[in-house]
Formats: C-alpha cells, structure tokens, sequence
C-alpha cells in the first residue's frame, strides 16, 4: 500500500501542493489536472526526484525517501520527455537500464526480448533510436520502466504526443500491464483515464479535490449535462462544455445547476469526465 | 537587426560576465599589478638607473649627438671615480689587498680566477665582494634607491648608458657581418644609420608586449566561454529546428556568427581600452611618438615605428586573435551536440591559441620573439602580426564554409 | 556491472579519444622540434668520458645555508618568513652530508649531455604530459558527471534502483578512463623520446649526481632520498598519475555538485586560473606558510616539476612537498567530491 499523508510542496512561499491525502492499492489511478496544476510535482514525490516540504509517502508504512534503493527497486518510472542514447539500440538502451537498476546479466537477457516483445518493437530492436518516432520512443520507456517488473509503475503524461492508433495501443499496454501492480499515471487526456483507470484523483487549488471511479466522477454532473442546437434560447445560468456538429447544425454541450430538464430543442445526457473536468475546472479555463 | 539584437543578448549573458570579471579581477592582481610595478621601478632601478628617463625628459624622442655631449657622460664618471677614490683611500678592507684608487679596484675585480685553488679562489670572490659592498654603500635595510644612489651602481649605469648610445657601434658591426638573420641585419644597419637614437625607455616594449599577452590570453578566453555557449545550447534544445523553419531559415547562422564575431571583438576592444589605462596613468603615452627602432645589448626593436602605432599594432593583434577565436568557437558550436562536448573542443582551441598568442605577443618586433627568432629563424620581417591575421582569417573562413554548408545540409 | 557500462561510455567517447590522441601528437611534435635544436649526440662526449674528465665531488662541503640566504637576499625576506627558508634549507644540510659521504654513489657533475636530457625529459616533456594527463582527467570526470543531465536520461536513471548512487560508479569510470588514457599519452610520449633520443642513461645512478643542477637555477639537484634515475622517473611519474587523480576530483566535483554543466566547467577553470595565478604573483609573500600552502595546489606542482623530490624554491618550506601537496590536496578535493555527491542526493530533479 502507497500512502499520502498530508503531503506538502513547497518553492519558497509558493505552494505546489498543499495537504495532499491518497491512498494507492491494486489497480491504475489517473492524476487528473490542468497543465501546472501539480500532477508532475505529485509524481516527481511518488518517484523520489523530489522531496515533500511537509507530510510524508510510505510504502507499507515505511518512508520511502528512509528506504531509498529498497523502494526504487519496486517502482518502474516513465517521465514525460524522457532523454535517451540516440546511438544506442534499444536492446542496449535496455541492458543499461537494467545494470542501472541492478538486475542481474543472466535473468535480463530473456526479460528484455520479452519486453520488447511486449511493446511491438522486435522488429526493430536492433535499429539505433535516434530515427525512432515519438511513439516508438514511448514504448521503449514504458520497456524500461518494465524491466524490474515494479510494483508500481509510475506514468507521467505517458500518452502525450502520440497519434491517436498510438494512444490506443499505448493504453491498452498500460492495461495490460496493470494487473497485480499499482499504476499511477498523470494525464490531461480524458479519454486515456475513461479505457483504463479504475479511480481518478482530481486535483484542484493545489489540494485533492476528489479521488473516485470515473463512474462515480461523472456522476457528481448528473442530471446537469445538457445538449442544444439553439444555445442562445437558454437563458439560466450556464456554463458551455463542448461544441460539435451533427447534420449541419451545431450542437452545444453545457452543464447547468438549475434542472432544465428535457424540452424542446435541450435534451439531458450521460456527463462524461470532460464534462466533469471542464467543469470542475472551469475557474482555471475561464 | 533586431534579431542580430537578440543574438547579441544571448551571447551577453550576466552569469558569464561575472565568472569573466572574476577572472579578470585575478588576472590584474595576479599578473598585470606585478608587470605595471615592475615597469614603474624599472624607471629608476633598471639597467640604466634613471638616466635613461631624464635623458628622454630632458631632449625628447630622439638623443641628438650634441645633446649626448651635454649630458656629459665622461664629467659624471669622473666625478664618481673621485667620490670612490675617496671612499677607497679612507677604507683599511682595500688596503689589504693593495687597492689604492678605484681605478686599482676595477683592476683587481676584473682578474681572472684562472690559475687559482679554490680556496683562493673563495678568498678572491669574498674579497671582491665585499669591495663591492662598501663601494654600493651596502648596509642592512638600504632601499633600492640609497642603492642606485651609491657611487658604484651609478657608475654602472652610466657606463651601460654610455654603450648604449655611444658604444654601440662595433656590436652593430658584428650583427651584420655575423648574424645569421637577415631582419634583424637590416635593421642593425638601419639603426647604425641612425645613431641608435631612439630615447625610447628599453623596457618598454617588453613590457607592454608582455602586458599586452596577458590581455590577449585574458580575452582570448573570455570570447571563447562568452560565444559559444548559445549556439551549442541551441543545438542541444534542438531551437534550431525552429530556427531553420522559420523566415530567417539557415540565414540565422550569418546572424550567429556575425554576432560571435562582434562579441569577440566587443571584449578584446573593451579588455584592451580597460587594460591601457594603468598604462597610460604609468606615463607610457609620453613615449608615443618615440621610435622603437633602438640598440641595447639585450634588446633590438626591429622597426622603424612610433611606441605609439607599436601599441595599435599590438592593440589590433588582440583583436585579430579574438576574432579567430570567435570563428573557432562557431565551427566547434556547431558541431557540438551539447555543451560539454563543445567545452572538452574549446580547452584544447582554447590553449592553442593562448599558447600563438604568446609567441606572437610577446615581445613582438623584438630580435628576441620566439616566432620571429625561434621559429622562422629572422627570414621574415613582421611575423606576428602576420600570424594573427592568418588565424583571424582561418577561424572567419571556417565559420564561413559552415555557415555556407549547413544552407543545404539536411537536418536530422 | 554498471561500473562496466560507465567505463564503456566514457572509453569509447571520441571526444576524448581525440583529445588523448591530440596530446601525443602535440608530444611528437614538441620533441620532434626540440631534437632539431639539440647538438648531435656523437659531438659531444660520452657520459663516462664526462664522468671521468669533470667528475666534482659537489656535495663535499656543499653549504646549504647559502641556497637559503640566495633566496632571502634575492626575495627581499625578513623576519619569520626568512626563518622559515632558513630552517627548511637547515633541515637539508644532513642530506648534503650524507650525499657527499655515500662512496658506492660518486657524484657525476657536470656529465655532459645529461643536462640536455634531464632539462627536456623532466623539465619539459614530464611537464608536459602531466598538464595534459590532468587535463584529460578533469574533463573525463567532468563529462562522466554531467553525462546523464546532458542527455535528459538522468530522471530515469535516478528513479532507478541504483538511483544517485550511479555517481559513484561514474567516478570509478571516469578514474579508470583518465589512468587508461593517461597511459596511453604517457606510454607513445615515453615512447617517442626514446626512439629520438638514442642516449644511454645512466638509470641506475643517483639522480642527484647525475642531473647537473636544479633546473633553472646554479644549485645542485639535491633530493630529499637516495633516488636513481629509473626511481626519480617512476616517482615523477606517480605523482603525475597522482595530479590527474586530484584533477579528476576538481572535475567530478563541479560536476556533481553545480546543476548547470557549463558553471561547473566556469567554476573548474576559475579554480585552476586562481591556483596559478596567485601562485604565480607577489600577492602572498615568500616564506609564509600561506604562500607554501596555496603552492601545493596542482597547478603550480605542474609549473614545478623539475623540482619534484628536491627542495623545491623559497616558495615551499616543507620537505616532500610534492607528496604532501599531492595527499593535501586529493583530501580536499576527494572531500569536495564527497560533498557534491551529498548534495546531488538531496538535491531535487526538476
């Protein structure tokens, strides 16, 4: 079990984070935020690049700065633009990962083949990276964040950058790749957390503002999602989701407290988490 | 313009001029305080003492034959010896070994040891010494001026005043029958011409030239950390991607470059207006229009030229080796993936050229520079500066056949 | 096994590569000038001959009290910085008498081209190779330091088990890669010499009878041991091997210790310009323990290395200086190093 308690962070008087509580058993979480919102800072404590100010992260009940090399050597880390060797394979790419996470030379050999493997790369598993592609690249980062088989793996905007048919196979790897371990990945990408995670945490003024099922997310706009092809007809407060166009007319997407209910050209629908982030969010956008 | 600016800003960054001011803070109490003083004691404790110096306030630049007579060598010889007959005669130490009279002193202290054990040997050394002593009045705490004062070192400078600027003619001689130079037989005969009758002061030069080294060192190495680090951080940000894309395109490294190169000479202008002012405040414009073109036994200046243009020339090669290293620094940026793969490029250039700077710096135009002597053995006349210009011209071309390259390279 | 990773990476960088290969051929070229400027060996008699016309017994009631007085009369010294000269030239008289007493060592003074050899081989060459070995250190240390920074791989690499340990293994790297090349330069420079100067040394003789006298100066080239050629030679080596390990340290340090690749190469250049340079000027006076102290520093043992093992200048007062400043001064920086390395593990990665 991975554990927040009251964790702070801070630069000099401003606050990164302040009093962040979370819990991680089995299972993938979604760090849900605006860009600058705290996830990479949440995730550079969860991988040791960075110290709390205040609060502390354990590792079944231990600390995991105290337990140092004991605890790297459960977790699997892929940051967001990650540098590597351009003239390095990834078959040597990954034995050096390996000798950096001290693996021993004769479990690795198979390991790595499996992994890369795994990732679709086999093809080019000899081939210098330097002409790899983003996605390419990506998934030689999750080989390597793979490599010593974590207990955590810890996935920091894994699927940004990607084209979509790379996003679909980035995260059914990440589903894949998720059981019998905790996975905690940070994204702006809703899509990405609705296929794979089984709870969000969203964080909102630097603190947790909430960690639930992307089910039990949604529901909190129940009721409150709205859809209309003549937007300025509506008169209550609103707030405006999404845009989009069906039969040469555009339908608008909107969240409203007031129950407007189902008349004439407005229809009530299933909230969505982009509905709930661009909502919760919405003092930030607007 | 603007982005020539831009360039310009980058290059300029306050974190490296503040390491460039650390250094140049050590350098000046390091080395050019010591040179600076060195130059301002030599005006009186030098090999001429202080005639030299009144020589050239009282009859300016150049030593006329009937202002030579007026100084009046001889009477001040005279003079001295009378001083130093009395000290002699009134001190029992020469009696013992027969001295009566000065004249009887140069004779004993010229004698060869040859001939003598050595104990005698010892004797005669500890003997002649301390005749020296008495007669240079030497005495516990005496200043370098009580020093300079006492009859005896006043009759040495005179007498090397006096081969200087009225002796020099049969050393001349041998110079042209006998050296093997011919720069250097060419001026012997021009300075025979002339009578050897440049007042310039003999250290002058020397020490300028080495203050002027130090400089050329000092700027060569703050141009090389000042210009290449934002291309080579470019490179590494992959900003030249965008660069290349924009509507300057591959044109930005003619900007680069252009900037690098003002760069350089932005600092080796400002490290030598900077570095003359102790200079000029020590009084060595006096001599600015004093040719250098002058005959000592240990110094020859080659040329007939103003101190003052000597210094422009000196001036100009600093900048000429800035500038060469502003070029190097654009070659060795651009083919640098990161920072310290251009550093680890930029000690070895960085050396080199300190190490040319010195060989051509460093008592330029003297018959004892190593380029001129050493290497091309006095067949060339003005090597130095010569020197400077073809490495300014190889570091320009270089950047140049780079920049022209990378218009049609692809770019990975 | 990542020791071996590391050592692979920086053996097979071609920037230091080339730089260690530039060193030879710098080497080559320096001696390839200088036998063009030395008299053919066959004008000048033989060693044995020297030995035999000119032999001096020159420690025989050699004074070392006149070196000391030399140096307080030419740097002006007084009070105790002049003692202090005094007492280190003291402390040499019993060497001198016990040079001038060994029998089965006869002094060789004055053996013809010896100078030749000793002013180019340990005044010049030695030098030399000891400037650029220490170079290569530093700059090996400094790229193992910021290797993984300059890459953007040190985020990965420092959430790893290993994690900011990896620093350690650079360090050994980036020794092992320095000695590797340090012998490689000193190697093909030794080796080059000896094809160009075909001299017979006398090896196995003391070093202070065969060298004419200390370089630069009328004083004989007295050392603090019984040293032959073959050993001064070893020795002078060894502290070379020593000076680059301390340079390595400096570059590590800097490193690891300053964020930013490019200020730690600053703050390395500023460091070394410092050690020279204040050891070059009158800023300390001679004969202070100050003075001493700061001229242990490596660059100023590099200026110096015709004086290794002897008593050196007025500048330092202790005997062995050059095995004390080289301990002195590895403490230090291997200190320093140690330092960065605590720093680099708090230190957050952003």
């Amino acid at each position: 079990m991975l554990s927040l308690n009251r964790v702070t962070k801070q630069y000099g008087s401003f606050a990164a984070l302040e009093e962040i509580d979370l819990e991680f058993a089995q299972g993938v979480y979604a760090l849900l935020a605006p860009n600058g919102a705290g996830k990479t800072t949440l995730i550079k404590m969860l991988a040791t690049l960075i110290f709390p100010t205040k609060g502390e992260i354990l590792w079944n009940g231990d600390d995991i700065v105290a337990l140092d090399a004991s605890y790297r050597d459960i977790i699997g880390y892929l940051p967001q633009d990650f540098g590597y060797y351009r003239n390095h394979t990834p078959r040597e790419f990954l034995r050096y990962m390996a000798a950096v996470k001290c693996l021993k030379r004769d479990q690795v050999a198979g390991r790595i083949d499996e992994l890369i493997e795994q990732v679709g790369l086999s093809d080019v598993r000899d081939k210098k990276m330097r002409k790899f592609s983003g996605g390419m690249i990506q998934r030689v980062g999750i080989a390597q964040a793979m490599l010593n088989d974590p207990r955590i793996l810890i996935l920091d905007e894994p699927t940004a950058g990607l084209d979509p048919k790379e996003r679909v196979r980035f995260r059914n790897l990440i589903s894949s790749l998720s059981k019998d371990r905790i996975v905690i990945l940070s994204t702006h990408i809703v899509s990405d957390i609705e296929t794979i995670a089984g709870s969000v945490i969203l964080i909102k003024d630097r603190r947790l503002f909430a960690q639930d099922s992307p089910a039990a997310i949604c529901r909190t706009l129940s009721g409150k999602v709205f859809e209309t092809d003549a937007i300025e007809q509506i008169k209550t407060p609103r707030l405006l989701l999404t845009e989009r166009q069906e039969n040469g007319r555009t339908i608008t997407r909107f969240a409203s407290e007031r129950g407007i209910g189902d008349s004439g050209s407005v229809r009530s629908v299933e909230p969505n988490l982009e509905d709930v982030f661009l909502y919760v969010y919405r003092d930030e956008e607007e | 313009m603007n982005l020539f600016r831009h360039e310009l800003k980058k290059i300029w960054n306050p974190r490296i001029l503040l390491l460039i001011a650390a250094l140049a803070v050590l350098v000046w109490f390091t080395m050019l305080r010591g040179l600076l003083n060195s130059y301002e004691s030599l005006g009186t404790h030098g090999g001429y003492g202080s005639h030299q110096r009144e020589l050239f306030e009282r009859y300016g630049d150049t030593l006329e034959p009937e202002e030579w007579a007026a100084y009046d060598v001889p009477g001040r010889k005279a003079a001295l010896e009378s001083e130093m007959n009395a000290l002699i005669a009134d001190d029992p130490r020469f009696a013992e070994y027969g001295v009566r009279d000065y004249r009887e002193y140069r004779a004993f202290a010229e004698r060869s040891t040859e001939g003598m054990n050595d104990r005698q040997t010892a004797q005669f050394l500890e003997a002649a010494g301390d005749m020296q002593d008495r007669l240079s009045l030497r005495r516990d705490g005496q200043t370098l001026d009580e020093f300079y004062a006492s009859p005896q070192i006043q009759m040495q400078t005179l007498e090397a005043l006096e081969s200087a600027y009225a002796e020099y003619g049969p050393t001349l001689q041998t110079i042209i029958a006998r050296d093997e130079r011919p720069v250097v037989v060419e001026a012997a005969e021009q300075i025979l011409k002339r009578h050897n009758d440049s007042l310039i002061r003999v250290d002058l030069c020397e020490t300028v030239s080495m203050y002027a080294a130090t400089i050329g060192v000092f700027a060569i190495a703050a141009t090389l950390l000042l210009t290449g680090v934002p291309l080579a951080r470019d490179r590494a940000r992959n900003i030249y991607l965008i660069q290349y894309s924009s509507q300057t395109g591959r044109r930005i490294l003619f900007v680069q470059g252009a900037a690098m190169l003002a760069s350089g000479c932005a600092v080796s202008l400002l490290s030598i207006v900077i570095g003359s002012l102790p200079l000029i405040a020590a009084g060595m414009g006096d001599y600015a229009h004093a040719s250098i073109q002058s005959f000592t036994y240990f110094e020859m200046g080659l040329y007939d030229m103003t101190f003052g243009r000597y210094a422009l020339v000196l001036a100009g090669m600093i900048v000429l080796m800035c500038a060469a290293s502003a070029g190097l620094a654009f070659i060795l940026a651009k083919f640098s993936a990161n920072l310290i793969t251009m550093l680890i490029k930029l000690v070895p250039t960085g050396i080199a050229l300190s190490g040319l700077a010195v060989l051509a710096i460093s008592r330029a135009f003297s018959f004892h520079n190593i380029l001129f002597s050493g290497v091309l053995r006095g067949r060339v006349a003005m090597p130095e500066p010569i020197l400077c210009a073809a490495l300014a011209a190889i570091g320009l071309a270089g950047a140049l056949w780079v920049a022209l390259r990378e218009k049609k390279a692809d770019v990975s | 096994m990542i020791y071996l990773h590391e050592l692979k990476k920086l053996l097979l960088s071609p920037v230091l590569l080339a730089l260690a290969a530039m060193c030879v051929i710098a080497n080559l070229t320096f001696l390839l000038v200088e036998r063009d400027s030395l008299a053919p060996y066959d004008q000048l008699g033989h060693p044995s001959d020297a030995v035999a016309a000119q032999a001096v017994s020159i420690f025989e009631g050699y004074r070392t009290a006149d070196i000391a007085e030399g140096y307080v009369r030419w740097y002006r010294l007084e009070g105790d910085n002049a003692e202090r000269v005094r007492a280190k030239y003291e402390a040499l008289q019993p060497v001198v008498d016990r040079k001038a007493a060994s029998a089965e060592k006869p002094p060789v003074y004055f053996s013809g081209r010896m100078t030749d050899l000793e002013v180019l081989l340990f005044g010049k060459l030695l030098k030399h190779v000891s400037q650029e070995i220490g170079l290569l250190a530093l700059l090996c240390a400094l790229l193992a330091a910021v290797y993984e920074q300059m890459r953007g791989t040190e985020r990965l690499i420092y959430v790893s088990k290993i994690g900011r340990k990896i620093q350690l293994a650079k360090l050994w790297a980036a020794l092992s890669t320095s000695a590797a090349l340090s012998l490689f330069v000193i190697g093909l420079s030794l080796l080059t010499f000896f094809v160009l100067f075909d001299f017979p040394i006398p090896w196995r003789a003391d070093v202070s009878s065969v060298f004419d006298h200390a370089l630069g100066e009328s004083k004989p080239f007295i050392t603090w041991h019984d040293l032959t050629v073959a050993e001064y030679l070893g020795a002078a080596l060894a502290i070379s091997f020593g000076l680059a390990l301390c340079c390595g340290l400096i570059g590590f340090a800097a490193g690891t210790g300053i964020r930013s690749a490019y200020a730690a190469f600053g703050a390395c250049v500023l460091l070394l310009a410092a050690f020279d340079l204040i050891a070059r000027s009158p800023l300390l006076p001679v004969g202070s323990i100050f003075k001493s102290v700061w001229s242990l520093n490596p660059m100023w043992m590099w200026r110096n290395s015709g004086t290794w093992f002897t008593d050196g200048r007025a500048e330092v007062l202790w005997a062995n200086f050059e095995t004390l400043g080289l301990f002195a001064y590895s403490a230090v920086f291997a200190a320093a190093a140690w330092l960065a390395y605590r720093l680099l593990r708090r230190r957050e990665i952003h």
